[in-house]
């Protein structure tokens, strides 16, 4: 009964069943194996109202979603251009930052790619850099931001692994700082790939014209503070992480509706009404995971697959490749908010049992993510990007081949120096 | 038919007016709460209880729309593949159990519900935690409704959106 049980609900999720409904059906065929009433899977929904920090997320999404629906990737690009245009390589520096930003506040859903890359695709092949390379560019940035504040993956690890309870007490303002090393590193190392890629190419760089620069940055006056102000709210202290959601979110309503009146008031409704259906598909995942964890937990899962691993592997380090292996496969085929929800629970007590810090795990965990965005045969972002640049998938599969390899590089550092994502949380 | 069409069409007016009330009401219970705490007040104590459950009946709310426009995210690997027949069966099969799978859930919440009912207890202010409670087997009772009219039509032309 039960292995026919497993077999139904995985061949479900082969089908295509709906990821909630799959966790969902788990969770239950456990209780039914641990002898756990069902009625406590209400129980587990209702944990969702016991999570302080679920409230920034509708409010970061809804800001994420109306900075995609005005024109502030144009304004964001025409200010870095103008700032480090001039540099060599700048141009692909650009890419790599903007690309970022934009993702720290939409998710990777591949609005940056729709936004921002459609804007520096063209640019780049402008300049002198040639299809393949800006196609790889655009592509493998898609997903750039993952670690950077407020990025919802982020905060739904930091929500996931703080209510497991277990290994050193951190905050979400942890994990945000924890995030900014490595995610410059990765945009250093990219950075530097691009020069070395492009050393024979000849690349046009725009001069310096300072009154662009003061031009760019005055029509992007009201959106240049907004990043310091979620900094300001989260790292000062001053205020909790929900109220900076909240003031981020008035913030870029005011702005976009009132001043640059980019979005229509009579508008407004539909882009809650779509972001909020998104927080809704994201939340019951997370609500049904959460009776599934119970599940884990109370069947010692972890505890016996720790045990069995530790008469196999010894030492933190093949721990630490074997874990990498296993996300960059997962992150190929996994949605990350379902990775997230389902690999989270069973690997971080194994990984803390290695000695791993909980925050350090989430970093190694999401930068492995960042990667199967693009790692073919499916990430997700090489179907938008191929969709969007009308280009052979194959295609794209080659032009991203080395920027993958390069933040490969970036995640092994990150993932053998603890301190990168450690040292500024002391 | 009239009836049930005249129904369905409520239903969905409700489903995207609560969105917008809900997110609304966070938003400005964050504020509030913001100026409140600086201005020297202790805050209303009770507004983050409420902003939580607000939080979880935004989500629910969501979830039913999600389900609405065939929208939620799945891992599905090989419903792409096999000729229009199979994908039509598949579509069936996963419709259907999806459909039995939230029933069942449903029904379970709403004994729980139920057994809160016959102990209340004050969620916040004088909002008893099962009046909270009750969007849990509403929603999870409409998603397998949804759920069991999509197991009886086509599947959807373009699945590229679920991602």
């Amino acid at each position: 009964m039960t292995t026919l049980g497993f077999i139904a609900i995985l061949l479900l999720a082969l089908f295509g069943s709906p990821l909630f409904v799959i966790i969902i059906a788990s969770a239950l065929l456990g209780f039914y194996i641990v002898d756990i009433p069902f009625e406590i899977l209400a129980v587990e929904f209702y944990r969702i109202a016991d999570t302080p920090m679920l409230i920034a997320l509708p409010l970061f999404t809804l800001t994420g979603y109306l900075l995609s629906e005005s024109k502030t990737s144009e304004r964001l690009v025409r200010v870095s251009q103008s700032l480090i245009g001039w540099a060599p390589g700048g141009l692909s520096m650009i890419g790599f930052i903007t690309c970022a930003l934009f993702t720290a506040f939409t998710g990777a859903s591949g609005v940056t790619i729709v936004a921002i890359g459609a804007l520096l695709y063209p640019a780049l092949q402008q300049v002198g850099y040639n299809q393949r390379f800006s196609l790889g560019l655009i592509t493998s940035s898609g997903s750039l931001g993952l670690l950077l504040a407020p990025s919802l993956p982020l905060i739904l690890y930091g929500i996931i692994a703080q209510q497991m309870n277990i290994g050193e007490a951190f905050t979400l303002s942890d994990l945000f700082l924890a995030g900014l090393l490595p995610a410059l590193l990765m945009i250093t190392l990219l950075g530097f790939y691009s020069l070395w890629a492009n050393r024979h190419q000849k690349i046009e760089s725009q001069s310096f014209d300072l009154s662009e620069l003061k031009a760019a940055a005055w029509e992007a006056k009201w959106e240049i503070p907004l990043p310091a102000i979620i900094l300001f709210g989260i790292y000062s202290g001053v205020f909790a992480i929900s109220e900076t959601a909240a003031i981020a979110c008035l913030y870029v309503a005011f702005v976009e509706i009132i001043i640059y009146r980019e979005i229509k008031l009579k508008k407004i409704p539909d882009i809650i009404q779509q972001s909020m259906t998104m927080v809704g598909g994201i939340i019951l995942i997370l609500a049904a995971s959460l009776a599934l964890t119970t599940v884990i937990v109370d069947a010692e899962i972890p505890s016996q697959i720790f045990n069995w691993m530790q008469q196999h592997i010894s030492s933190k380090i093949t721990f630490l490749i074997l874990l990498n292996i296993l996300l960059l496969v997962l992150g190929a085929f996994l949605d990350i908010f379902a990775a997230i929800v389902i690999i989270v629970p069973l690997i971080l007590p194994i990984a803390i049992s290695y000695g791993i810090h909980p925050v350090h795990l989430g970093i190694i965990f999401l930068a492995n993510m960042q990667i199967g965005y693009f790692t073919p045969p499916v990430g997700m972002n090489l179907f938008i990007a191929s969709y969007r640049f009308k280009k052979p998938i194959t295609e794209l599969y080659r032009a991203c081949i080395p920027f993958m390899l390069v933040l490969m590089f970036a995640v092994l550092i990150i993932t053998y120096v603890p301190w990168l994502s450690l040292g500024l949380i002391g | 038919m009239k009836a049930v069409n005249l129904l369905l069409r409520a239903l969905y007016k409700l489903e995207d007016a609560a969105l917008v009330i809900l997110l609304l009401a966070l938003l400005g219970m964050g504020l509030v709460q913001i100026v409140a705490r600086n201005a020297g007040f202790s805050g209303f104590i009770w507004f983050d209880t409420a902003s939580r459950i607000i939080v979880l009946w935004l989500a629910l709310f969501g979830a039913m729309r999600a389900s609405r426009l065939q929208n939620h995210i799945s891992i599905d690997l090989i419903s792409h593949y096999g000729t229009k027949k199979t994908q039509g069966i598949i579509h069936f099969i996963t419709s259907i159990s999806a459909a039995i799978i939230c029933a069942f859930s449903a029904w379970y919440s709403y004994l729980f519900v139920v057994s809160e009912y016959d102990y209340p207890s004050a969620a916040f202010l004088n909002v008893p935690t099962w009046v909270c409670e009750s969007i849990i087997p509403f929603s999870l009772a409409i998603i397998s409704l949804r759920f069991l009219c999509y197991s009886l039509s086509l599947p959807p032309k373009n699945t590229e959106e679920a991602a």
